[in-house]
């Protein structure tokens, strides 16, 4: 029951936090300065006649108006249509978000199994030169752009997913590093030295098991991160994703698409922010 | 303060400084085009060679390394101040300010960011000045970047205003702006200058995704960021290496500002 009420209070919070993000994003847009110029507005060949003709397309509705008919919509199932992709967005986002969502797995499996790795080996195992190379690994990647890191997958050929990991392994090796050290330096974990206990459970059930909530809380964020990454990544990778997908609707000035894809990325991160906090609070409480 | 933190302080003052002076140790101007020497190697003319446009790349790396050391802090401070104001308000009134202060940074932590910036930059109008875009760029970094931050601020100011010298403070009757100026603002001035160390070099990396993106500071002014674009020929690189130039100096920086800061790398690593 009490699972129950704290999921019905988290959902009732997301789908707040949704609705209040969509307006904020709608707001943003419609309020940026070039909002509906053409970009005929700029041709020299246009005279103040042709001029006035595309000014007169314009709407320049208002921001309320503009969200409320664009929430109808929504719950009528229709997205919008994609004026630069001359598509359904919904159709759009139905082809994109399954090769968006496989790289991002990957990327998020690859980042987590190799940052879990390497802050294990140096702070549980203390293996000679782990952590001396994963501060100096997650020290390069934490400065470089997302995009260089790409430029160097491809020109090695390697996985496109690799840039996605490069972007979660420093946040996932430094904060598990950080937490194992903590865990295994704390008074208990002595005491079982001490008394003999063997290494393998020291390791795992003192150790490990007490900073899984932590860790666990981390997801939500290695989540967003990664979807940041996967525009950058999927521009210069030529991946048909969803990342390529923001970009081609941002360089067409693409409302319908830019709307809808702001409040899909937000729901899923909201989601798996959610998810990552309840995991960690239920492992708190067991 | 460690070697490494007085190391990195030390190059981050003579690249600064370098950049500064980029009008006068710069062999030319960044926008200028030597129209006889296009995309050529490493010379004593030019010695990191020209783009395709014949535009001196040490000049446009100077001049575009000044534009991001110094933009990049500008909005570093606007940032840190709108968080610092919007965290210690509402943790220090707390009540429905302080949860409505929560909410609102929730809401901007959950947004996709990049998403926001991607669409926001891109509806500027399409004639605005290089200049104005490379302000814009960074202004709007600010504005979307302060949420993380004021989090922190908030828990500090709550901190303060449950504590029992606080309590005594007012027990004594000591006037509030007295308490802010005495008690609040020594707490969070050093939370202030960490974030401002945070941001900076996150700002940086994200006007470089963005200009890579072909949407962040317009041609011909160069930044660190947009200076990369070169590098989206990757196939060439082994036989032009001079290209990296840029990348190196963004990384050389990076790190810097990562090392120099208050707590040095492990903070870094910590915040990101």
């Amino acid at each position: 029951m009490r699972f129950v009420m704290l999921l019905a209070r988290k959902l009732l919070f997301m789908g707040g936090v949704l609705l209040l993000g969509g307006f904020v994003g709608t707001v943003l847009v419609r309020y940026a300065p070039g909002f509906e110029i053409d970009e005929r507005e700029i041709d020299p060949r246009y005279g103040a006649e042709g001029l006035a003709a595309i000014r007169s397309g314009q709407t320049r509705e208002g921001v309320f108006s503009l969200y409320l008919g664009y929430l109808g919509a929504i719950a009528r199932g229709d997205l919008g249509y994609s004026r630069t992709l001359q598509q359904p967005v919904r159709e759009l986002l139905a082809e994109r978000a399954p090769v968006t969502g496989k790289l991002i797995a990957q990327g998020l499996a690859i980042g987590w199994t190799a940052g879990l790795l390497a802050a294990a080996a140096a702070a549980l195992f203390r293996v000679r030169g782990a952590g001396t190379a994963g501060s100096l690994a997650s020290g390069v990647l934490l400065s470089v752009p997302a995009a260089l890191v790409a430029f160097a997958v491809l020109y090695w050929r390697a996985p496109v997913a690799l840039c996605i990991a490069g972007v979660i392994f420093p946040r996932v090796f430094h904060y598990t590093r950080a937490a194992l050290e903590k865990s295994a330096s704390s008074i208990h974990v002595l005491a079982a030295q001490a008394r003999g206990v063997q290494p393998w459970i020291i390791h795992w059930r003192h150790t490990t098991v007490p900073v899984i909530p932590q860790t666990a809380a981390l997801a939500g964020v290695s989540v967003s991160a990664a979807l940041g990454a996967s525009i950058p990544v999927e521009v210069l990778a030529d991946v048909s994703g969803i990342g390529q997908l923001v970009w081609k609707a941002a360089s067409g000035r693409d409302l319908p698409v830019l709307i809808s894809l702001t409040l899909l990325v937000t729901a899923v991160t909201l989601a798996a922010n959610t998810v990552s906090d309840m995991v960690a609070g239920e492992q708190e409480a067991a | 303060m460690t070697a490494a933190s007085w190391a990195a302080r030390v190059f981050l003052i003579t690249v600064a400084a370098l950049c500064l002076a980029a009008p006068w140790v710069a062999p030319s101007g960044y926008a200028e085009q030597h129209r006889d020497h296009p995309g050529e190697g490493p010379s004593a003319q030019f010695p990191l060679g020209t783009d395709d446009l014949g535009r001196d790349r040490l000049s446009r790396l100077l001049y575009g390394a000044r534009l991001s050391l110094l933009l990049a802090p500008l909005a570093a401070v606007l940032s840190t101040m709108l968080a610092a104001v919007a965290g210690a308000v509402a943790g220090w009134r707390g009540g429905w300010i302080g949860r409505g202060g929560t909410l609102i940074a929730t809401l901007f932590l959950s947004m996709p960011w990049m998403f926001l910036l991607l669409a926001v930059r891109a509806l500027l109008p399409l004639n605005t000045s290089p200049l104005a875009s490379a302000a814009l760029t960074f202004l709007l970094l600010s504005l979307l970047g302060w949420a993380g931050p004021s989090r922190v601020f908030q828990a500090a100011a709550r901190q303060v205003r449950n504590s029992d010298f606080l309590l005594q403070a007012r027990a004594l009757g000591i006037p509030p702006v007295r308490i802010l100026w005495r008690h609040l603002l020594p707490v969070l001035s050093p939370v202030a200058l960490a974030q401002f160390w945070l941001a900076v070099p996150l700002f940086i990396l994200s006007e470089a995704n963005l200009s890579l993106l072909g949407l962040g500071v317009a041609e011909p002014l160069p930044s660190l960021g947009s200076l990369l674009t070169e590098l989206q020929d990757y196939a060439s690189i082994p036989s032009r290496p001079w290209v990296l130039a840029p990348a190196g100096l963004l990384v050389a920086v990076m790190a810097a500002l990562q090392a120099a800061g208050p707590g040095g790398p492990r903070r870094a690593e910590e915040g990101s």
